[in-house]
């Protein structure tokens, strides 16, 4: 039976609370996306604690899938996650092309399937599960209704990006498939975007639609640590049919076209796919053997005797016909769904046998696939590589040889054709500055923040240098991304301020930028690294140069990297 | 959850610290992150959709409250 869903609000304080007590033993969850996907992280961890699986999250850094899957040492490759969930949107890896319009198909796929690809290799070094979420269908179509109708346009691009995403991911193991398309169609396109967020913040989802996307993760991660539940144990009086085969005899139940009888029939349709697909099905039922035989017998019934592995027709307490039935089929109650429409019957059952799952028939049979693809009970996952006899498929392997042959780190890194502009900022530059300054938590040196009005009076001060950082990559213009003081004082050079966005972090922008400060230094550069609750990935860069938190550190050759181009200014 | 718990909760700081006339500048888990929450778990609470302007201007409790009101929410 399905409860009603928490609210976002409701989840993040579960989440909070749940998170507290865990610990290292508990495995983390390293999530990566091409968006900001921090309002995620809370939501999945909230999920995943429902189902039983609460592990540490960690949102890693922005729109940096690949290198983080492939270079070794990144922030995720060190926290060696349990599970990754990566999720890219096509609009953000399309940035650098126009929109799918006359081009070739495969133009707009072999991105995602790269992405795809490394991030399976990568779970697989991590001895990980990947959770792969297919992009939802972008919602920029410069031909508007006229997209449909084109084969190679926004949708036909995007349908084919899937579609191969889906291709080299099939059957390797430890990888599961998402699809946030699904949750943006169950919601709406409405209620599940925000241009608001998306331009603040590059948050394009609600938190209506992380909910979902995050249901949906946790129940595919139940799926692949528990299994699927094996055996449906369904009612027989409104629940197989209309009405009380006891009361209205075999000829008054309700099995007719046109009306509440042909959902009952849908549904007897349903447990014959079930079946197909390896769901054992048993009948529980209080009634009379014969009277529920003499309805069976009816040409309109779908379902038949020969259907069933199992069954209990008697006046006997549900739960104990229910266990004798698993019992004879040689299996556990964790593996059983029972089906009813009496909610009486279905708590007796959940007393006493609380790890049978239960689903209520609705009152109005009509909704019974929506009840049912709501609580997710009898979801399965496709079939794995060792079920197909391990027929791993050509397309696939040839795939992932191209992207490892194309994509070592460094040169996933030259690939990139970064340049980057260490400037003196101008008087109008200090409100972009001081912004940067206030607002970045994770590169940074951890120390004080400079006021817009004092980073103005340092701009000033002849014994003070400022330095205004842009980058630009084959993708676009990042704009100004960093900055960098320095303060000349009687015991040296010191690095007063150091500060890079998100967006630019993990290209050799930050080795650039140290590289300036020690250039323009005439002496060895003092550098103090504090420690704060947000900045590891700075940490980690300063650590990597050799300062470490807590010992002034004295730097005076950091190499401008080979890959970046240098822009000269003016 | 009156107006004040409700931000206290969403920022994960004691209900005490957040008063009727506090601003961001004196929570320090008032990032940008957590502003996304709060506008997020404001929106859901009271049922309201903000602008993209006030979405940046709800940075004190007074701002939050005035415009709260002006959407006649009671609070």
């Amino acid at each position: 039976m399905t409860a009603t869903p928490l609210t976002a609000l409701q989840r993040r304080l579960l989440w909070r609370r749940v998170s507290a007590g865990l610990t290292q033993t508990n495995g983390t969850t390293v999530v990566l996306s091409t968006f900001t996907a921090n309002p995620l992280e809370a939501l999945v961890g909230a999920a995943l604690h429902t189902e039983g699986l609460s592990t540490k999250m960690v949102t890693g850094p922005y729109d940096q899938i690949i290198s983080e899957c492939l270079v070794q040492g990144s922030e995720t490759d060190l926290l060696q996650p349990n599970t990754v969930v990566v999720w890219p949107r096509l609009e953000d890896l399309w940035r650098a092309q126009p929109l799918p319009l006359v081009d070739q198909l495969s133009d707009y796929s072999q991105m995602i399937v790269d992405v795809a690809v490394a991030a399976a290799d990568a779970a697989e070094r991590w001895k990980a599960t990947l959770v792969f979420v297919l992009p939802a269908q972008p919602e920029l179509r410069p031909l508007g209704v006229g997209d449909a109708g084109n084969p190679v346009g926004v949708i036909a691009a995007w349908e084919s990006a899937r579609l191969d995403v889906r291709t080299v991911l099939a059957g390797r193991s430890g990888v599961l498939v998402a699809d946030a398309e699904q949750s943006v169609r169950c919601l709406g396109v409405r209620a599940a975007t925000d241009p608001r967020t998306l331009t603040a913040a590059r948050v394009p989802y609600t938190d209506a639609l992380f909910c979902l996307v995050a249901d949906d993760i946790a129940r595919l991660l139940r799926l692949a640590k528990f299994g699927a539940r094996k055996v449906a144990i369904v009612d027989a009086d409104n629940t197989l049919w209309g009405g009380v085969v006891g009361e209205d005899g075999a000829d008054g139940i309700d099995l007719l076209d046109n009306g509440p009888g042909e959902a009952f029939r849908a549904f007897q349709s349903w447990l014959l796919e079930l079946r197909r697909s390896g769901t054992i099905i048993g009948v529980a039922s209080k009634n009379n053997e014969a009277d529920l035989w003499e309805a069976f017998g009816r040409s309109e019934m779908v379902l038949n005797q020969a259907h069933l592995a199992a069954w209990r027709v008697n006046w006997s307490p549900k739960s104990q016909n229910i266990a004798e039935m698993i019992d004879e089929l040689n299996l556990g109650l964790a593996s059983a769904v029972f089906i009813d429409d009496n909610p009486l019957e279905l708590s007796e059952v959940g007393e006493s046998l609380p790890e049978v799952a239960l689903l209520q028939m609705p009152i109005d049979a009509s909704y019974w696939m929506r009840e049912i693809a709501e609580s997710g009970l009898l979801d399965r996952l496709p079939p794995t590589n060792e079920d197909l006899g391990r027929a791993e498929s050509y397309s696939a392997e040839t795939q992932r040889r191209t992207v490892r042959e194309r994509m070592t780190p460094e040169e996933y890194l030259r690939s990139l054709e970064i340049a980057v502009l260490c400037s003196d900022p101008l008087s109008s530059d200090i409100a972009r500055l001081s912004q940067l300054v206030a607002k970045t938590n994770q590169f940074t040196l951890g120390g004080y923040r400079h006021s817009e009005s004092e980073l103005r009076g340092l701009l000033a001060d002849s014994q003070v240098r400022i330095r205004m950082i842009s980058v630009i990559d084959k993708f676009g213009n990042y704009g100004v991304v960093g900055a960098t003081i320095v303060r000349s004082t009687s015991s040296g050079s010191l690095l007063d301020t150091f500060v890079l966005s998100c967006r630019a972090m993990g290209r050799g922008v930050e080795e650039a930028m140290m590289a300036d400060v020690c250039e323009l230094s005439e002496t060895a550069v003092r550098v103090n690294v504090l420690l704060t609750p947000r900045n590891l990935p700075g940490r980690t860069f300063f650590e990597s140069i050799g300062a470490f938190v807590g010992e002034e550190a004295l730097l005076s050759s950091v190499r401008w990297p080979v890959h970046v181009k240098r822009t000269i200014s003016e | 959850m009156n107006l004040e718990e409700l931000i206290a909760a969403v920022l994960d700081v004691e209900p005490e610290r957040v008063t009727a006339i506090t601003t961001r500048d004196e929570i320090e888990t008032w990032d940008s992150l957590a502003q996304l929450s709060l506008v997020s778990a404001l929106e859901e609470t009271y049922d309201i959709v903000f602008t993209s302007a006030e979405m940046q201007e709800l940075v004190s409790v007074p701002v939050i409250r005035t415009v709260l009101r002006a959407r006649s929410v009671d609070c």
